[in-house]
């Protein structure tokens, strides 16, 4: 994450165990450090939308690759 | 963690020449004094224009930066301005300048179009360039969060839209807490997720369509994404018309609201009018039963000399009857010659009959009985008079004419009265706002029920593309088979994340409730009030102890319930910085000021208070904060268009 301090970082973790418990309980066949990517791609907030899903598409198709 | 170290202004709203604030290092409050007019509001523009170039004026109205400059400067020829900020974030030391300046060649600008805005940022020794400033600007104090730092109490005020479901500020206020708590990465997660998702679905789609065997299905499938696009099309449209309808409904109902003396006055005037109406007809039915009564009213003045002549003429009747009552006797015992005398029984002796019949002879015959008769009738005419004179019924009915007649004039006084007053009212314009209110709702309505059936028809088109999507995965193979992993990747990821979405956002909620609830305890001076309630859109409900809620509190009240909001929001928001507020405690008692000063350290490490002495007295400030109050300065005037920045205590 971006500029991270101790809250961010604190806030990261909250935000990421919330995603995390769902996936356990849910999504559990969806990749754990691909959820991660996606969230830490999207806590820049000065990114811009094109590359940001650029980075998303990217990380996905390894997870798919990994997978055949 | 943002910290200010120093403002400097150069001809900036009232500071002339160059001017610095020194804010000190350490963490506490710095107070800066200064009455009305002296640019308590200027110092904070100063940091709103140098983090994202504009200022405000009350409210959220931006204002033209032209206005801005230092007006004896202006005078002098002398235009534009400069504001430089002196920072750390990070442990990184920044220093943000931020210039407007008259374009070259222009001597005497008219308006914002003849001036440039430069903006330096300089991080450490570095200068950084355009859009790195901008990207830096925008992760250390994103302008969308500006209001939880930099506010005053009419930002505080709007804290109670939070609770309005229809308010248009509302949505805005929401969305900035959100942002400054870390949700966007969530939302801005599930934006990418759903647009790759679609992609996906159309490759899947396209893929279906190339092969033979699952070429009808794509083709169906096809069809459906078109459909869905129009459906989605038509959802964003029927959103954005309801959310301008829902912002002209609360335009209108402000611009009712500052109506709404003229529009009681009209409502009295509407009802005096239909009670003068009234009066009047019942004054004309009155008028008629008091003139039918008058016909006889004068009967009343012989009344007394009617009752004597009635009991001269009574007992006259009475001689006369018994006149009339002996003659009968009389004749009875002439006519008889064995009558008895009625009261002694003796025979009756011939001398006395000789007698009687000389009396009957001298007495006229039918004198007294033609007397009775003529009596009789005057008698009647008397008592036909006696019982026209009813005095009181008269009495009554004049009375009621009065009182009738009474009211119908102070109505009229009223109605007169009103009038006057809505002389001036542009009566049509009122009428139109109304019209125009009913007619919003009405659309609102209609654009409600329409995205109901365009949300409903899109359910059916998800239905129906999932149960497409399952037989072609009972088909899939090759190429059709990686795109079905692809789309069901980026469906499981969007729904993973639009899940935690809502989980998140709860779990924020209970942080921000339980913080801001510790905080208002302390604010407080009630001790009724348990605490503080959250809705979906962060707006505080005040709990009493007894579990009901506090609907309805006043400005005062408000501004604690706020500024509670923000002690939670910069307790849970990575974001923290320093909390500038200007004149906050306008409207609070001394007991609510006090509390709020003692939890000033407590709400931020840096806080800066723009107040004036009468708002939060020297000694007082000083009693409750003692070693945390760091520094105190004053703006003090040189003249109307001047003021110096003065250090008072450090």
């Amino acid at each position: 994450m971006p500029n991270a301090n101790d809250k961010t970082a604190e806030q990261f973790k909250a935000l990421t165990e919330t995603v995390e418990k769902i996936r356990r309980q849910r999504f559990a066949d969806l990749d754990a450090s691909v959820v991660d990517e996606i969230l830490r791609i999207h806590a820049d907030p000065a990114a811009d939308e094109a590359e940001v899903g650029r980075a998303v598409e990217a990380a996905v198709e390894q997870v798919l690759a990994r997978g055949k | 963690m943002l910290n200010i170290n120093a403002i400097r202004v150069k001809d900036f709203g009232p500071f002339k020449g160059d001017q610095t604030v020194p804010l000190p290092a350490e963490d506490g409050v710095t107070i800066v004094y200064g009455e009305n007019m002296r640019g308590k509001t200027s110092l904070l523009n100063a940091i709103r224009f140098a983090f994202f170039g504009k200022v405000m004026g009350r409210g959220t109205r931006e204002l033209p930066l032209h206005d801005i400059g230092n007006w004896e400067q202006a005078q002098a020829g002398k235009f534009g301005f400069t504001v430089e900020l002196e920072f750390t974030y990070d442990r990184q030391r920044y220093i943000l300048t931020r210039t407007f300046r008259p374009r070259s060649g222009v001597k005497k600008p008219a308006s914002d179009q003849d001036y440039l805005l430069e903006t330096f940022l300089k991080k450490g020794t570095a200068i950084l360039g355009p859009h790195e400033t901008e990207d830096e600007l925008k992760r250390i104090l994103p302008e969308q969060i500006s209001r939880f730092f930099l506010f005053d109490g009419e930002l505080l005020q709007q804290y109670e839209d939070l609770l309005r479901a229809e308010s248009p500020m509302g949505p805005r206020i929401s969305e900035a807490i959100e942002r400054i708590l870390g949700v966007p990465v969530l939302t801005g997660a599930r934006a990418t997720l759903a647009r790759l998702k679609d992609k996906s679905e159309r490759r899947e789609t396209l893929a279906a369509q190339g092969d033979q065997r699952t070429r009808e299905y794509g083709n169906q499938l096809a069809d459906l994404k078109a459909q869905r696009d129009t459906l989605i099309a038509d959802e964003a449209r029927l959103d954005r018309s309801l959310e301008k309808l829902r912002s002209e409904k609360a335009s209108l109902e402000e611009a009712m609201k500052k109506k709404e003396r003229v529009a009681a006055l009209l409502e009295r005037r509407d009802s005096s009018e239909r009670q003068v109406e009234g009066l009047k007809s019942r004054l004309l039915e009155k008028d008629a039963l008091l003139k039918e009564a008058m016909s006889g009213a004068w009967y009343a003045m012989l009344a007394p000399t009617v009752v004597e002549v009635t009991k001269g003429l009574r007992a006259r009747e009475k001689a006369l009857e018994t006149d009339l009552m002996r003659r009968d006797v009389l004749r009875t015992l002439q006519s008889d010659g064995n009558a008895e005398c009625p009261a002694c029984l003796q025979q009756i002796p011939d001398d006395a009959r000789t007698r009687i019949r000389e009396v009957l002879a001298k007495a006229r015959e039918d004198g007294p009985a033609n007397e009775l008769s003529s009596l009789r009738r005057t008698l009647g005419a008397a008592e036909l008079v006696a019982g026209a004179v009813q005095a009181d019924a008269l009495r009554l009915r004049w009375d009621a004419y009065e009182e009738i007649h009474r009211d119908l004039y102070a109505r009229t006084e009223d109605l007169g009265e009103l009038k006057r007053q809505l002389a001036e009212v542009d009566e049509a314009a009122l009428r139109h706002i109304k019209g125009e209110y009913e007619t919003t709702i009405r659309k609102i309505e209609a654009e409600e029920m329409g995205l109901h059936l365009t949300r409903t028809q899109l359910e059916d088109n998800k239905t129906n593309t999932e149960k497409l999507q399952k037989r072609l995965d009972q088909l899939a193979g090759g190429s059709l088979s990686d795109e079905r992993r692809r789309r069901t990747a980026y469906s499981q990821l969007h729904e993973l994340i639009s899940s935690a979405v809502d989980a998140y956002r709860d779990r924020l909620r209970e942080d921000v409730a339980r913080d801001a609830t510790k905080l208002f305890k302390q604010l407080t001076t009630e001790p009724d009030y348990a605490g503080l309630k959250i809705n979906s859109s962060y707006g505080l409900t005040i709990v009493h102890t007894d579990g009901s809620d506090i609907p309805v509190r006043s400005a005062g009240a408000e501004h604690v319930v706020a500024l509670s909001l923000m002690g939670a929001l910069q307790k849970n928001a990575p974001l923290s910085g320093p909390i500038i507020i200007d004149s906050p405690f306008g409207r609070l008692d001394s007991g609510h000021t006090t509390n709020i000063v003692r939890a000033l350290p407590s709400m931020a490490r840096q806080v800066v208070l723009l107040v004036y002495e009468d708002e939060l007295p020297a000694t007082l400030a000083r009693g409750e904060l003692q070693g945390r109050l760091r520094a105190e300065f004053r703006l003090e005037r040189r003249s109307a268009r001047h003021t110096e920045i003065v250090t008072r205590r450090t």
